[in-house]
């Protein structure tokens, strides 16, 4: 699975929208402390065979996130 | 009962609200933004929908609205986050107080200086009023969009318009106005716009927002927890969080997504058109009694109407309203500006202000009662 971490809930959700719109299940969670350099941060989880419209997704809906993690 | 002080706050408010707000309370009101279990992302996707909604009425970013407690803490959050040190205001003379009193406070500390431009006159007189005020230093004009005492209208497209040209922050405050006339932040050049959500959006009271068109936020008002990088002393440096520290008031804020889903069902120019209609019954029916004083800002109509009648003290025509079942509010409406720009500074006045659901009838009978007290002695 594929986790896109994002800077707060508020761009999670976007983010989740935005695959949403394009077909793409996604899962909000919040990441794991060594995801993260400051503490408490989301992310949105989704099939990594999404991977390249999930990133094209979230461009066009001008959502912008620190990473992609595997997992 | 008739409520005549929707200027204040609307009542009643459309059953949707209160429904959303019980559902809320009792299904799914988790801490948003807190946790990732279902309560709390529920919570969370509530407060999102009504940031988009919001922003989609007002055309802004939906990640730059900003929810506060009410208008008086959105007003004082825009003006302190996006003030610049020993910088210039402008305010115009039909100030709130809570536009006039961060403002002097600011001023009185010795962070800014300010002026206050005149409203009286056409939108060209205004704006010359506007421009003779600019100094070099002169970085923020904050004003009503429509004054809570007789509804005057600045012209707000021209003043966003003047500010763009002249690089300055343009603070709007729509506490009357958001809902009832058509507000765009990007086209009109807000920096930012607030507003709440219990006048005429037809909220609860509670909730209120701040929408940004700017990235020249320097400071946030109140520090604390956001959900989000907890380990970092410091605040985050993106909206919304940045000025949301602390647990939203997830109840309001989901009857507030309520009333707009019900207000984008009506058509606005008609509700405008309603509370005209009741302005201008109004007018005619107290413009009737010689012994009324009726206290018109404007040529045009609007849905708040400031009168008082001879002999009688505002606060003694306000109790017999009362007492007689009619809902006004007499005094000076926390606008000690607009009061002294209209020549009422000494007395006050009553207002009756309007919603949807007034009723010319409501307006007949109130009439018919103010008649009767005028001819007592």
């Amino acid at each position: 699975m594929c986790i896109a971490s994002m800077k707060s809930m508020t761009y999670a959700i976007k983010a989740q929208k935005a695959l949403s719109s394009n077909y793409i299940n996604s899962e909000i969670i919040k990441l794991d402390s060594n995801m993260t350099k400051k503490g408490c941060s989301y992310g949105v989880k989704f099939d990594c065979i999404n991977l390249q419209v999930a990133e094209r997704a979230l461009k066009s809906y001008g959502v912008r996130y620190s990473q992609i993690i595997t997992v | 009962m008739i409520y005549l002080d929707n200027s204040a706050t609307t009542f009643p408010k459309p059953l949707c609200v209160s429904e959303e707000i019980a559902k809320c309370i009792n299904n799914y009101c988790g801490n948003p933004g807190r946790s990732s279990h279902r309560l709390s992302i529920k919570s969370a996707e509530k407060i999102y929908e009504t940031r988009a909604l919001l922003a989609q009425m007002f055309n802004g970013e939906t990640e730059n609205v900003v929810f506060t407690y009410n208008t008086t803490y959105a007003l004082n959050t825009a003006i302190k986050s996006l003030m610049v040190p020993n910088s210039h205001v402008l305010i115009s003379d039909i100030e709130h107080n809570s536009v006039l009193r961060p403002i002097v406070k600011l001023s009185n500390e010795k962070f800014c200086t300010y002026d206050i431009f005149a409203t009286n006159g056409t939108d060209e007189e205004i704006l010359f009023s506007i421009k003779s005020k600019l100094k070099p230093n002169t970085t923020m004009l904050a004003c009503t969009h429509v004054s809570n005492v007789g509804s005057r209208r600045l012209p707000i497209t021209k003043i966003g318009k003047l500010c763009k040209e002249n690089n300055i922050i343009f603070i709007l405050d729509a506490a009357q106005s958001a809902g009832l006339y058509d507000i765009n932040v990007k086209k009109m050049n807000i920096s930012a716009l607030c507003f709440p959500a219990h006048k005429s959006l037809y909220g609860p009271q509670g909730a209120a927002a701040i929408i940004y068109n700017t990235d020249k936020i320097r400071s946030t008002m109140v520090e604390g927890g956001t959900g989000i990088n907890s380990l970092d002393e410091n605040m985050p440096d993106f909206l919304p969080e940045m000025l949301e520290a602390g647990t939203l008031s997830t109840p309001c804020i989901s009857g507030w997504c309520a009333s707009l889903k019900w207000l984008k069902s009506l058509d606005l120019s008609k509700i405008r058109a309603h509370e005209e209609d009741l302005y201008l019954t109004s007018v005619k029916c107290l413009s009737e009694n010689n012994n009324i004083i009726l206290y018109k800002m404007n040529s045009y109509p609007g849905n708040a109407l400031l009168f008082n009648l001879k002999n009688k003290s505002p606060s003694f025509v306000s109790n017999y309203l009362n007492n007689n079942g009619i809902c006004v509010r007499s005094g000076f409406h926390c606008s000690p500006l607009a009061h002294k720009t209209l020549g009422t500074l000494n007395s006050g006045a009553v207002r009756i202000s309007f919603s949807i659901f007034n009723t010319r009838n409501e307006i007949y009978e109130f009439s018919k009662l103010i008649n009767e007290l005028s001819s007592k002695k």
